[in-house]
């Protein structure tokens, strides 16, 4: 613990070079594989070419690369502050004083498993961008977390006993996987697919007619095998989201303590996070019909500059029972009302008026170039398509739109095909806008919207009245309380 | 945290939908008329050289069609930013600032300056030549909950700032 501070700047533990060049090799490989698919399926045409540059150069190139990046890279943590040097031919060096630090994360993926290393990465407010990560050996991480979380509660008597909230067993795990949005996997899996294709297409010279053929065979062995297509390409999206949400939430634990929660999760990569009460500026929860029937939800916190962060530190946290999301919801607000005495709801021409917008014209802009250059009619019917869906879209969001607050907080129940409720509190909010369009102006309707640290809410073509009544309240509140937002 | 939790009427709470909005200064629309005018002369000039090279457009009927659509085009673009600029005005209350703006999509934005964050003053080329400025005023929010208002004088915008980074300030003790 004793040799984490020291006065001079120095650099990572050398097992840490271990890791660096596994991320070197990463890097390179997510911008750059079409290049490494066609050297490979070059080289295996004729035998010379590409050997010399995949076994020689490029070793080399990431050799080098690491190298720089281990010896560029120095950081000092005295018991106040963390300082980081950094760059080649830009130097820069970034201070971090402790007390400003937000939340702080360890990670650890299975390279850094290896080496018995922990990536710890401070977070803190406004700059969201320039965050500090580094490794250490994961006795001394966890030390680290330890002394910068205390010495953010130092003047409160730090009690660390955890209270769990929820744990995630394995039977959890497949139920939240059975019941996820298979959906959304498909359409992951069909843009990843495209994707590929398109990257694949330039290496091959036969890749026209090897797509005719294939397509043509489908095509061929008619209906029988279609439907088979179509049920193997649902099982495989099943599957498919059974693995994401193992990968994401196996060992999933969340706890609770006097600063705030810790989460645990994942087993190839660990990560645990911890995120003081302060930082979450509103909290919602997500559900879906299947999932309401055997109470399970996503429970997110929004959290400050949630707008900007990358997706790994956005914090989710499934939920298997009422009582579990309760008490999650109680550490936002104390006491959530059963019934709220101010509802409102958007107004009836918001779906038809969105559908002819956002659906109909555009299908009769396309309809007109489609009729006359398109010689076979029959796929028109394919038209109607997005208006069709987009009035189901907006008539259901319309429908379960609920609007709600009392004196302290605000209630929001939205949703499509699923359902999700937000729980805002008033001194939460940054700033408040009211905006209209024309065809709002004509019938004295508005948007609200309403901005927060963690994400914008908007609650669409209400009366004008009562969104300037929500403003005026809102202001109210934000301007005569003093407590700290953050 | 103390708690309290006193009736609200809301009635008497302040409107900010009657305070008195200040609209921006003339010259700003100066300024937008100079880079319409830009805009419209290169686009005037593309068109021609298209005309000139496709043999399509070798008719009186073709350059009557184009020219009609330009002219329409045209007057619509600065007819509607002249009606966005008559829109734009600001207010500062004692607690907040507040920014309307667009004729399209109208929109009234209320920041309190308990929650700003920082804000600065800054101006294009012919805004500096004209003699006004920008003022920004960026809050927690995120990118779209920014406020930015042009068309204000140097002293103004300088004094503005001033008095936001004051109440900041005094809000936040």
């Amino acid at each position: 613990m004793n040799n984490i501070f020291q006065t001079e700047f120095r650099r990572q533990p050398i097992s840490a070079f271990g890791h660096i060049i596994f991320k070197t090799i990463v890097q390179l490989a997510k911008n750059f594989w079409p290049f490494f698919l066609y050297i490979i399926i070059k080289a295996d045409r004729e035998k010379d070419t590409g050997e010399d540059f995949i076994y020689l150069i490029l070793p080399g190139f990431v050799l080098f690369k690491s190298l720089l990046d281990y010896f560029f890279f120095r950081f000092k943590i005295t018991e106040d502050e963390v300082q980081v040097k950094s760059g080649i031919f830009s130097r820069k060096q970034i201070t971090l004083p402790l007390h400003k630090i937000q939340t702080v994360h360890i990670n650890q993926n299975w390279v850094q498993k290896i080496f018995n290393l922990s990536e710890l990465s401070f977070d803190s407010p406004g700059s969201t961008k320039e965050e500090i990560k580094i490794q250490f050996p994961k006795t001394d991480a966890e030390a680290l977390m330890e002394f910068i979380l205390q010495k953010k509660k130092s003047e409160e008597d730090v009690e660390n006993n955890d209270e769990i909230i929820s744990e995630l067993n394995f039977k959890d795990l497949l139920k939240l996987g059975f019941t996820a949005n298979h959906f959304e996997t498909l359409l992951i899996l069909i843009g990843l697919t495209f994707s590929f294709l398109n990257n694949i297409k330039g290496l091959m010279e036969d890749y026209e007619s090897l797509m005719e053929d294939s397509t043509n065979k489908f095509v061929e062995s008619g209906v029988f095998l279609i439907s088979m297509g179509l049920i193997a390409v649902l099982i495989i999206s099943i599957l498919v989201s059974l693995i994401r949400t193992i990968i994401a939430f196996l060992n999933f634990q969340i706890a609770k303590n006097t600063q705030g929660f810790t989460i645990n999760k994942g087993l190839i990569n660990n990560s645990q996070k911890v995120l003081p009460f302060k930082k979450i500026q509103f909290v919602s929860w997500k559900t879906n019909w299947l999932r309401k029937k055997i109470s399970m939800y996503l429970f997110e916190f929004h959290t400050i500059g949630g707008v900007e962060v990358k997706n790994n530190l956005k914090i989710n946290a499934p939920i298997t029972s009422e009582t579990a999301l309760n008490r999650l919801a109680s550490t936002y607000y104390t006491h959530l009302p059963i019934k709220f005495e101010n509802n409102l709801r958007i107004d009836k021409s918001y779906w038809i008026r969105k559908t002819l917008i956002n659906g109909v014209l555009p299908s009769l802009i396309l309809l007109f170039p489609l009729l006359y250059f398109v010689e076979e009619k029959h796929f028109l019917f394919l038209v109607p398509a997005l208006p069709l869906y987009l009035l189901l879209n907006y008539g259901l969001y319309r429908k379960k739109f609920l609007f709600s607050w009392t004196d302290e907080l605000i209630h929001i129940h939205t949703g499509v095909f699923g359902e999700k409720t937000s729980l805002l509190r008033w001194e939460k909010i940054q700033s408040v806008k009211i905006r209209q369009n024309l065809f709002q102006q004509s019938k004295t309707l508005a948007d609200l919207v309403i901005h927060t640290a963690g994400g914008t809410i908007i609650a669409p073509y209400i009366p004008l009245e009562a969104a300037r009544e929500l403003q005026n309240i809102a202001l109210y509140k934000v301007e005569t309380n003093r407590t700290n937002w953050h | 945290m103390q708690f309290s939790n006193s009736e609200l009427d809301i009635t008497t709470l302040p409107k900010a939908e009657d305070a008195n909005l200040i609209p921006i200064d003339e010259r700003y629309y100066t300024v937008v008329t100079y880079y319409q005018v830009f805009y419209w002369f290169i686009i005037f000039i593309a068109t021609l050289i298209v005309a000139i090279l496709n043999e399509e457009f070798h008719s009186w009927i073709m350059a009557g069609i184009t020219l009609a659509a330009y002219s329409i085009l045209c007057f619509l673009n600065f007819r509607l930013s002249y009606l966005n600029f008559k829109n734009k005005a600001y207010a500062i209350r004692d607690h907040d600032i507040l920014y309307q703006t667009g004729w399209l999509n109208k929109s009234l934005h209320v920041c309190p300056f308990n929650r700003i964050q920082h804000c600065s003053v800054d101006a294009g080329v012919f805004e500096r030549d004209l003699g006004i400025s920008k003022l920004k005023i960026y809050s927690a929010g995120g990118n779209d909950s920014d406020i930015v208002i042009p068309g204000l004088s140097q002293e103004q915008a300088n004094d503005m700032r001033d008095l936001i980074i004051l109440k900041n300030q005094q809000e936040n003790e």
